[in-house]
This record gives C-alpha cells, structure tokens and sequence, in this order.
C-alpha cells in the first residue's frame, strides 16, 4: 500500500516538474528509447526519498540531480565513449550541413504520411542531437535559438539538422518505409 | 496534417506522461512487496543459517560422542613381567609381544598367568578362552576357583590363564548391548620356555 498522503503531494510534484524533466532527460539521454525509463527511475527515487521525511527546498534541482545521477549509471562508461566518438564525426558533418541556404524554410517540408511507428524508428537511428533537437523543437515549441542555447550547438547547426532529417524523412515515408 | 501536429502526437505516445505516472506508481507499490519479501527474506536467510549450524553441531556432537564411545570404549590388559628380579604389572600393546615372568604351577601359590583387565567406558567383556583354563584367585583366602570358558567382566579385574602355546583368549567389549571390540591375546614360547603375550 501507497501512503496517500505522500501519494497526493507526489502527484503534484510529478505535476509541476515534469516538463523540465522530461526536457533535461531527453537533451541528455543518448537514445529517446531510454527516456521513459530515466523519467520512470527518477520519480521513483523522489517518491522513495519523500517517504523518509526528507526536506527539499529546490524540488526541480534535486530531481535533475537524481535524474543526472540515473542517465550516468544508465549509461556509464560506453556512453562516454559514444559521446567522444560522435563528436569526432561532427566537423565533417557541419561542413556538409553548411552547404544547405540558410533561408530554407523548415516547415514547408510536408510528411506526407504520418506513420508514427514509422517515424519513431527513424528517429532513434539518427544521432542524439537531431533526436533532441526534434523533440525540443516540436514537442516543446523550442526556436531554434532556444535549441541551440539548451544544445550548446550553432543556430545553423540546428537547422540545418532540422531541414536535412525532415528531408530524408520525407523522402523515406514516400518510398513507403 | 502539419508536421507539428504528426511529432506531437509521436511524441505524446511515445513519451506519454500519463503512462510514465502509472509506470512509477506501480514500480512504487511493486517496490514495496519487494521490499518486504526482501526483508523476509533477510530474516527467513540468518535464521535457517543459524537453524543449521545449531542442527550441525547437535549432529556431530553425537557423532563426536559416537566416536569418543568407540574410542574410549576399550581394555587395558595387563600382564606381569619379571625386571630385575621383580615382577611388574605392564601393559599390553597391540602388536608388542611382552615376555610373561616365569611362572610354575608346582612352586607357584597362583593358579595361572595372572591378567589384569581394565576396562575403560564399556558395560561389560566377554572373555572366552580356547585350549587353556581361567581360574579366579582370592589372594586373602587362598581361594582358587576354576571358571567357565566364557567369562563376563563389569569391572576391573585380575584372572589367572593356564596356558600353552595353542592358548587364545578372546576379549568381546560390550557398550549399550553392541560390540564394540574384539581382541584377542595369544601365547607362545621360546626355547627357555619363556612365554610370551601378545595382542592382537
């Protein structure tokens, strides 16, 4: 049995922090995959430290500690190395990207077909960055200057990754895969 | 259909915030039978180590007394020897033959080879003789009385043996109605018909 009381103060915890949450999860999870799992672990360990009588001032900071702390043990040493090896790939990338203009607009790219299974599994093959940035950018309503602020990459840079996934998207889905 | 719309939608099942509440809600309460199992367990655990460890100890502390009752149930026999002049009492050790002091019925006040018995953590011997006599000697009296072949010991005690070389006497311990050894003493003699014990 759940304690009631703490249940009710969780839930509305749960309520007013999960937005944030789920945005740090996702522009620091490797794979959009293992979002839900990070996010699942991290309230968990909030409901089980709530349960002992433990004060806390800063209820988001202490969560995006614990979920710092989950993505971390989620991930540990093979995370780091996937990270150093796509950042050695990204001067190559970034030369390519800065071959599209600068005044394509982004929406004017229409899937046809929206599959959602379809698109899904397309998006957890690309790299995090454009995971995150598709994230961030549709289900948050980002701008872009914003994306690239939370990224720490170039404005260009994240439209350019934008622009360049939605067009191989788009051609996919009319290939019907 | 706007592309805004198509990823929301994407998004809002594949990182549906609904469902992770019912996810971390059930992990609590899931977390909670664990918990208890877990703490039974950690109790169930020690108290079965503790449980056979006190089962262990009952069981070799019988089987150790077992194993003391097999030791100490035993004889000691002890045969007399001559050195320098004197006859002493010594023991009989298995394998050892012990030259016996001389003794001749004619010139002797005894009626054998006196033998001493002594038993250790046993109820009783059977001592049963085979080509010899056993006699009983009361030392006070001068008493001497011939006994059966088979005789039972429940207490230490000294017998007198006529024998000879084709004598055996065969010591069967008794310990809660089991046999618990079989010994036996057998004689032979030198050219100075010197006789000799010894045990097997």
């Amino acid at each position: 049995m759940i304690d009631q009381i703490n249940l009710r103060e969780f839930e509305s915890i749960y309520e007013e922090t999960y937005n944030q949450i789920s945005k740090y999860i996702v522009c620091h999870c490797s794979n959009l995959e293992d979002v839900n799992d990070i996010i699942q672990e991290t309230y968990v360990e909030l409901y089980r430290i709530l349960l002992k009588g433990k004060i806390i001032e800063n209820i988001e900071s202490y969560l995006v500690g614990i979920a710092k702390n989950k993505i971390r043990k989620h991930y540990g040493l093979l995370y780091k190395l996937k990270e150093i090896s796509l950042s050695s790939n990204k001067k190559e990338e970034n030369d390519l990207l800065n071959q599209i203009p600068n005044d394509v607009d982004i929406e004017k790219i229409m899937l046809e077909k929206a599959d959602i299974e379809v698109i899904w599994n397309y998006l957890k093959k690309k790299n995090s960055d454009i995971q995150r940035i598709f994230y961030l950018y549709y289900n948050l309503d980002f701008t872009i200057k914003e994306i690239s602020e939370e990224l720490n990459l170039k404005e260009s840079d994240v439209k350019n990754k934008l622009y360049r996934t939605l067009k191989e998207l788009q051609k996919n889905l009319r290939k019907g895969l | 259909m706007k592309n805004k719309d198509i990823f929301k939608e994407l998004y809002s099942k594949k990182i549906n915030k609904k469902q992770n509440y019912q996810n971390i809600i059930s992990q609590i309460e899931k977390g909670n039978k664990v918990s208890m199992n877990r703490m039974l367990k950690y109790a169930v655990i020690p108290l079965c180590l503790v449980l056979s460890i006190y089962i262990g100890i009952v069981i070799s502390d019988k089987e150790t007394f077992k194993s003391k009752e097999n030791i100490v149930g035993n004889i000691r026999v002890y045969a007399y020897q001559t050195i320098e002049e004197t006859s002493e009492k010594r023991e009989l050790k298995e394998n050892i033959k012990l030259e016996l002091s001389k003794y001749n019925k004619a010139m002797s006040s005894v009626p054998g080879y006196p033998i001493f018995f002594k038993l250790e953590n046993i109820d009783y011997i059977n001592i049963v003789i085979e080509n010899g006599d056993i006699y009983d000697y009361d030392r006070t009296t001068g008493k001497v009385t011939k006994l059966e072949e088979i005789q039972q010991l429940n207490t230490d005690k000294t017998l007198y043996f006529n024998v000879d070389e084709n004598t055996k006497i065969k010591m069967i311990g008794i310990k809660k109605k089991e046999t618990v050894f079989e010994k036996n003493i057998t004689f032979s003699k030198d050219s100075e018909f010197n006789y000799y014990a010894l045990l097997k």
